[in-house]
This record gives C-alpha cells, sequence and structure tokens, in this order.
C-alpha cells in the first residue's frame, strides 16, 4: 500500500490549497444541558465496574 | 402526504398478524441462507419505534408509518447492540439512537435489526466482518459487496423495503450495484452524521437502499436536514423542478481503467439506453481520476487512526482478559484480540502517513490532489447535467480465495470514491444483467441536486426496470393474489 501512495508524486500540486475541511460553515449553538440519555445505559457497556466506577489495572 | 407505492404493502407487514407471521417464516428461511443481519429483533425495533415516535405536525412530505427498515451495524439505534462489524464491540449496546433513525422513527418506520458489513466499514464484500459472511441473493457463492453488504442483501431478497448505509468510498453505492438495487449517497452534510461510528470523518455520509426510486426519495426526504449535533451538516437546498426533455450527461473517457468483460458490456447497454430516451452524452475529462485512489485511502487511513483511537477496552467494548499489571498492555490486547487484520492494516497505514515529518508527502499532498478533483468535478458540472460512471470494474465476485484480493479491492475504489473526495451526491442503480447477475453503473451529480440523480433513475427503469433476484419474493398485501413488486427482468 505505500508503494501505492508514492504514485501521488507524479502529481504537480503547486499551487493547489489542501482540502483541510469540508463544510466550511462555523457554527455554534447554545451552552444548555440536555437530558441526553441515562447512565444506567452507558455504564452497562463497561467491562468492570466497581459502585459506578469503572476499574482498570494500576496506572502507577 | 405522499405515501409511496410500495410503502402501501408493507404498512400492515408488523401489525397484522397473518402478514406478521409469514413474513417472520419467509424471514427465518432467507437469513438461513443470507446472513444479512447480526441482530434481527421486530419486537424490541417496534418497542424502540414507539418510545421514539411522536406525533409531531411537520412540514415533510413523506409517511412512513409501519415500514420496517435494517440499518447497518454501525449507526446507532437505542438498545440494539452497535457492533461495526467488531468483535470489540461485540456486547455493546448502544446508549442512543442516530438522528437519521430518530427522524425515521418520527415519521412511524420500524427498525428490525441490524445488518451486517465489514468491519468499521473498511471493506468491498463484507468479508472483512467479525462475525462471518453475508451472501448473495442472486448467486449464494457471490459477495453481496460491502460495507453494507447486509442491507443491501436484505432488501435485495425482499426481507425489508429499505435499508440505512454508509458510503465512505462507496460502500452504498457498490453492494447495491452487486445486489441488483437502488443505492444512495447523498451529499456531504446533507445528512447527519450523529450517531454513525465514525470511521472518515470528511468522506463518510449515511445513505438509503432500496427497490424503489420512490422509497429512497420518501426516506431521503425525511432523513436529510440540518442537526445541531453534528456541525457538519447544512441545510438542504431546494429540490429542482423536474426537467423537461432528457438531461446532458458527461461521460468520462475510461481507456485507462480495465473493465470486466461484464461491466464494459452494461456499460455499452447503459450508454444506448440513455440515448434512446433523449439523453444527450458528452464526453469529459476527468485526468486526476487516475491518483484518486491512492489520495483517497491517505485520507481515509489518516482519519480512521484518530477516530479508531477510542476502542481501547477500557469504558467500553470487549477487555482482553488475562491482562496483569497495566492499562498499556490492557489496551495493546484489547485492540490486538479485538480488531481484525484490515482495520489493523489501515489503522497502522494512517498512524503512519500522520507522523511528524511525513505528513508534506502523504497526507497534505493527498488533500491538494483532493483540491484538484474537486475543481475538475465542478468545472465538468458547469457542461453537464449529470456525470454517469460504472460502479465497480467488476460484477460482484465469489468469495474467499477465488474472489478479489484486498489490494485489488482497494483499486477498484476508483469510481466510487470519487463522489465521496467531492462530496456530491451519486446514485448506483441496476443497468442491466450480465450472466444472470446484476451490474450496476452510477450517476454523480452536483451538491445538494439528489432529486435530479432520481429522476433520471425513474427515466432509464423504462429501458432496465429493476430486476428481482431468485430469492427476492414480493410483499402481498392483504386479501390480494397478485403482488406489487416485479418479476424477474432478463437483460435488455
Amino acid at each position: 500500500m505505500l508503494e501505492y501512495f508514492s504514485k501521488m508524486r507524479e502529481f504537480d500540486v503547486e499551487g493547489l490549497p489542501p482540502t483541510a475541511r469540508m463544510t466550511q460553515n462555523n457554527r455554534t449553538r447554545k451552552d444548555t444541558a440536555v437530558a441526553n440519555t441515562d447512565t444506567e445505559a452507558i455504564l452497562g457497556n463497561a467491562p468492570e465496574l466497581e459502585d459506578r466506577f469503572i476499574v482498570i489495572p494500576n496506572v502507577l | 402526504m405522499h405515501v409511496s407505492g410500495q410503502a402501501n404493502s408493507w404498512a400492515q407487514t408488523l401489525i397484522d398478524p397473518i402478514q406478521r407471521s409469514s413474513w417472520l417464516e419467509f424471514v427465518r428461511e432467507r437469513e438461513d441462507q443470507l446472513r444479512a443481519f447480526l441482530q434481527f429483533d421486530p419486537d424490541l425495533g417496534q418497542e424502540v419505534a414507539a418510545a421514539g415516535s411522536a406525533l409531531c405536525e411537520s412540514d415533510k412530505t413523506a409517511s412512513l408509518q409501519g415500514i420496517p427498515f435494517a440499518v447497518k451495524d454501525n449507526i446507532a439505534v437505542r438498545n440494539f447492540k452497535l457492533t461495526c462489524g467488531s468483535k470489540l464491540l461485540k456486547d455493546f449496546v448502544s446508549p442512543y439512537t442516530a438522528t437519521v433513525v430518530q427522524r425515521l422513527l418520527e415519521r412511524g418506520a420500524v427498525p428490525v435489526g441490524k445488518t451486517n458489513l465489514d468491519e468499521f466499514g473498511m471493506g468491498s464484500s463484507t468479508e472483512n466482518s467479525g462475525f462471518g459472511l453475508t451472501y448473495n441473493p442472486w448467486d449464494l457463492k457471490r459477495v453481496p459487496g460491502g460495507s453494507s453488504g447486509g442491507s443491501a442483501a436484505a432488501v435485495a431478497a425482499g426481507i425489508v423495503p429499505f435499508a440505512l448505509g454508509s458510503d465512505t468510498g462507496g460502500s452504498v453505492r457498490q453492494p447495491a450495484a452487486f445486489c441488483g438495487v437502488y443505492g444512495l449517497k447523498p451529499t456531504y452534510g446533507a445528512v447527519s452524521r450523529f450517531g454513525l461510528v465514525a470511521y472518515a470523518s470528511s468522506l463518510e455520509v449515511i445513505g438509503v437502499i432500496a427497490r424503489e426510486i420512490s422509497m429512497i426519495r420518501d426516506v431521503f426526504s425525511v432523513m436529510r436536514g440540518q442537526d445541531p449535533r453534528d456541525h457538519s451538516s447544512l441545510p438542504h437546498a431546494e429540490a429542482e423542478p423536474a426537467k423537461e426533455g432528457g438531461f446532458t450527461v458527461g461521460v468520462p473517457d475510461l481507456a485507462s481503467i480495465s473493465l470486466h468483460e461484464e461491466v464494459q458490456s452494461s456499460w455499452e447497454k447503459t450508454l444506448d439506453g440513455l440515448k434512446s430516451l433523449g439523453f444527450d452524452m458528452e464526453k469529459i475529462e476527468l485526468p486526476t481520476l487516475d491518483y484518486l485512489v491512492s489520495a483517497y485511502y491517505v485520507i481515509a487511513c489518516a482519519e480512521a487512526s484518530a477516530n479508531l483511537a477510542r476502542f481501547d477496552g477500557i469504558r467500553y467494548g470487549t477487555r482482553s482478559a488475562g491482562f496483569s499489571g497495566n492499562p498499556e498492555q490492557l489496551v495493546r490486547l484489547s485492540r490486538s484480540r479485538g480488531l481484525g487484520d484490515e482495520v489493523k492494516l489501515r489503522i497502522l497505514l494512517g498512524t503512519y502517513v500522520l507522523r511528524s515529518g511525513f505528513q508534506d508527502q502523504y497526507y497534505l499532498r493527498a488533500q491538494r490532489i483532493r483540491t484538484a478533483i474537486r475543481r475538475e468535478f465542478e468545472a465538468a458540472f458547469s457542461g453537464v447535467d449529470l456525470i454517469l460512471m460504472p460502479v465497480y470494474p467488476c460484477g460482484p465476485f465469489k468469495w474467499g480465495s477465488e474472489g478479489l484480493d484486498p489490494f485489488s479491492q482497494k483499486l477498484s475504489d476508483i469510481f466510487t470514491c470519487s463522489a465521496n473526495m467531492t462530496g456530491l451526491p451519486a446514485l448506483s442503480f441496476p443497468a442491466s444483467l450480465e450472466n444472470a447477475l446484476p451490474i450496476g453503473m452510477q450517476f454523480l451529480a452536483p451538491p445538494f441536486a439528489e432529486e435530479r440523480l432520481l429522476q433520471a433513475c425513474e427515466r432509464f427503469a423504462q429501458v432496465f426496470p429493476i430486476p428481482a433476484c431468485p430469492l427476492y419474493r414480493p410483499r402481498q398485501s392483504a386479501g390480494q393474489n397478485e403482488s406489487e413488486g416485479s418479476g424477474a427482468h432478463s437483460s435488455a
């Protein structure tokens, strides 16, 4: 695959700006809290729980 | 309120006891053969639909009351699993519903199951699913295409009238073509991505697969529109009025790309068919097509490496048992064991091209080529209404070692990934049958001109109506012996 990528070198990119994003709008929305989903459903997917904490091996 | 013809025959399927039991019997039989679904649960679907629907007066023009539909398993539906075809997420239950699904629920549609896919949307055959193959209803020895293979197979067999998929580099259009049905990839930004598990955020769009154009139109009109939860979504432009006479269709020179003979034959029949309908064909040049695939994969892999970094087995997902000591090992083991080879390949490639010092050579260069491609298509559309292209260089191939190897599959994305790189809408349609297998072609249109695509395909259906695969059974309304579906069609 990497070899295949090097095909791009043949292309003359002089003067072409990179397409960094597909939509040029920049919108904001009100920073208000909305009831989104319930914690139970989210914690239900955690591999290992202790009370309401997700257990992972010791970091230190 | 407009209800498409097909919607009529499905409206009672889940509610009328006789229709329901006959449909469930049919699904059981088909699923043994096709394995299109990872999770099929109409009861759960009805619960979800009831909770999600609201009586709302809106200016939407379609009603989908009672219509069952399937959802690709990388699009979130609350309480259904969201595996993305990955062992790493095999037990993950979605705590929320994607915006587009929510909009469909509000119009009365019922999600009956989640369909099989290439893992995280990476692939063109559904062979990369962590949970096994889906089979093409036209020939069970062949792939249904990918990555939305399950959705396309379910629609082609008549299990559901429409299904949702996602299209990052052709993943709605190519399986639709392989299964002889319609597949719409909307304009980037026309449809909210909130609830679509991200693979390549600047390329992917949620799309619709169906056997009737009217169904595609209805579903799309419900789904589309700006969503405050997806800042890349845009308001949809007004639909264009129906065009008198034919469209002008740009036809690129395909000399540099070798088409298998079944696709070459279908391509020629399509050109003849369009001309006979009064479409004007005009040659166009797309020289950058040669560099498209390499630029596409650099961008897709780079974005994938970032988007898939979240799957670490820590907060959710299959945590690898037997880790000892530290979180780093936990993450490494979870990802090594949970992710498939194709996914690992793309993450590694993406990480590599984003390494500091390499970005100019790969990622930035690919983005510049992307600009060139966008400009080229924009220029092409100044002279034509639509662009016609094949969908894939070959027809539906056999699964396994007799089929297409992964590298060749990637190179074959050349026709489809142009719409993703440019953000343009595209619709694949069944063009002909070659050796009893469907071959699809596609139209591309300027941004937000999906209606133009739909009209063109409606016209083309006059010369080649949608074929029915041997396993297809149309839905019968209660009290009718005659079905609303079409019988099998041979090539024109």
